[in-house]
């Protein structure tokens, strides 16, 4: 039985955040025709001079921007670098074991030294805008 | 031929039927005697016109795959099934083979008679293994279970490099004697086998039954410290009642105004701290009572998981430590308002514990989780200090 205002901005805050993460989305005609929702994106990954975004219906997007670009426009939505070529989405990282992140699809993406800590900030924060 | 197919067809149908009899596996007799019968015909002309060791060889993968077809058994007891089906024939065959040496040295043998011993002996020895197979059937084994089929394969071995297993029938007794005794201590080791893990099994579920007599005392402590908790309330609750009647009956509006409001604020209070939808933050709420009445702590939970993937103990431990930290650190807090957030929630098969409260203005130290729980989870944690916000996150 939560009655305070504290308790009420807190909940508000997070329902906000909720909303904002499920209504965002990209909608770029270099991309594609149709909106791609933040929510469905699992990473992005860089190679052979094209970023590649990876949905959760496993539907791959090829894309002629940078990781940095990508990097700068999500970062507010729990995006965050784990490896080099990778942008991963925190909403769907299941676990973090040693050098691995491990996505809710089953899939586990390479976790390098350097982007170690702050991944691991993004995420933790991303946990605690979902409680 | 005719004498080699009716043989191994006999061989089988009977451990097929006492198997099947015993252990209740349901098996289609239709499609079983057809098999069955190409398989015998099968190994019959293989046996008369290519008696090899080799032809002995896909004698017992056929036999295997007779098995894994007919019967529904998982690869290991059917191996252990044609593992024995082979042991079987051996001990009939010598087992008659020693009786004619012994007690009918001079005999005139009759096929049809040594046949008929052969099947006598071999239906009491299948029936002897399906007792045992019994038992470790539709049972989890070990994985080092293989191990058992060691001695078997010995025993088939030497089996595979002897011609005929009537042999002995003119054979000194003690070559005859080993030989039995070779296949009966196959018995004698899947017997002890089985009795081994049951008995295994017993300790295991004796120290099942122990820790769980453990749990439930823990839980019967932690209601009888909810009914304490609840009887104070309630008798509290009722003096209470009695003074709102008394001032109502004297009609002091002053008075019955302010208990009103000191019996709205402590039940509100009371609600949250006695349903946290978490028994460990429960019992550690009702430990850290006496503080948090005397100094006036609010404490507000949200918990939206029953933290599973935490033991009990380990829960207790988490929460007395966050409680403790948060506790002693508002304590220090001038302000008249002085409140706990505790929030619980799983994601994503992790479950995420959040405390919240607003620190003094003095610092405080840095809270470190317990080393228990930081060795056996290896937990994730964020600590945000803020102006008008300490919160501490831990992921599990």
């Amino acid at each position: 039985m939560l009655s305070s205002q504290e308790q009420f901005n807190i909940n508000l805050k997070r329902v906000v955040h909720e909303y904002s993460f499920d209504t965002a989305s990209i909608l770029d005609k270099k991309i594609s025709r149709k909106r791609i929702l933040l929510k469905d994106i699992l990473y992005i990954e860089y190679y052979d001079r094209h970023s590649y975004i990876k949905l959760t219906n496993k539907q791959r997007i090829v894309t002629p921007y940078s990781l940095g670009y990508w990097e700068n426009k999500l970062k507010p939505y729990s995006f965050s670098q784990c490896y080099r070529s990778y942008l991963v989405n925190c909403r769907f990282v299941a676990d973090i074991k040693q050098d691995y992140v491990f996505l809710l699809n089953e899939e586990h993406i390479p976790l390098s030294r350097g982007f170690k800590k702050s991944f691991i900030n993004s995420w933790l924060e991303s946990v605690e805008n979902q409680l | 031929m005719i004498s080699f197919f009716f043989t191994c067809w006999g061989y089988i149908a009977a451990l097929t039927l006492i198997l099947n009899n015993r252990c209740k596996l349901r098996i289609d007799y239709g499609k079983s005697l057809g098999c069955s019968l190409i398989t015998a015909i099968i190994i019959a002309f293989l046996i008369y016109y290519y008696p090899s060791i080799y032809t002995k060889f896909v004698m017992i993968f056929l036999e295997f795959l007779l098995f894994k077809t007919i019967l529904p058994l998982t690869t290991f007891h059917t191996l252990c099934t044609t593992l024995f089906l082979e042991i079987n024939i051996l001990t009939s065959e010598c087992l008659v083979g020693t009786i004619f040496t012994v007690f009918i040295p001079n005999h005139e043998i009759n096929n049809w008679f040594i046949l008929f011993l052969c099947f006598l002996f071999s239906a009491f020895f299948d029936l002897l293994f399906s007792s045992i197979f019994h038992q470790i059937l539709n049972k989890k084994i070990p994985s080092y279970s293989w191990v058992l089929l060691i001695l078997p394969f010995i025993t088939l071995f030497f089996a595979l490099n002897i011609t005929e297993y009537f042999f002995n029938a003119n054979s000194p007794f003690m070559i005859s004697a080993v030989l039995f005794g070779l296949v009966i201590s196959n018995f004698v080791m899947l017997f002890l086998y089985i009795k081994s893990i049951q008995s295994m099994k017993l300790q295991n579920e004796v120290t099942l039954f122990t820790q769980k007599e453990k749990l439930f005392q823990e839980k019967i402590k932690m209601l009888d410290q909810n009914y304490h908790l609840n009887f104070n309330f309630l008798h509290e609750l009722l003096h209470q009642c009695n003074l709102l009647n008394v001032y109502e009956k004297i009609n002091d509006k002053e008075n019955l105004h302010k208990m009103i409001q000191t019996i709205s604020s402590s039940t509100s209070k009371a609600f949250n701290m006695i349903y946290t939808n978490a028994p460990a933050l429960n019992a550690v709420i009702n430990h850290f009572l006496d503080d948090i009445r005397k100094d006036q702590i609010d404490i507000e939970t949200s918990v939206f998981c029953d933290l599973s993937s935490i033991a009990y103990t380990d829960q207790v431990l988490l929460f007395y430590s966050l409680l403790d930290f948060s506790i002693h650190s508002i304590k220090q807090n001038q302000k008249p308002k002085k409140v706990i957030h505790i929030s619980c929630k799983e994601i994503h098969s992790k479950s995420a514990v959040k405390i919240e409260f607003i620190p003094p203005k003095d610092p405080i130290g840095s809270y470190q989780l317990p080393n228990k729980i930081q060795e056996k989870y290896d937990p994730y944690t964020k600590i945000d200090i803020k102006e008008n916000s300490y919160t501490i996150l831990t992921v599990i």
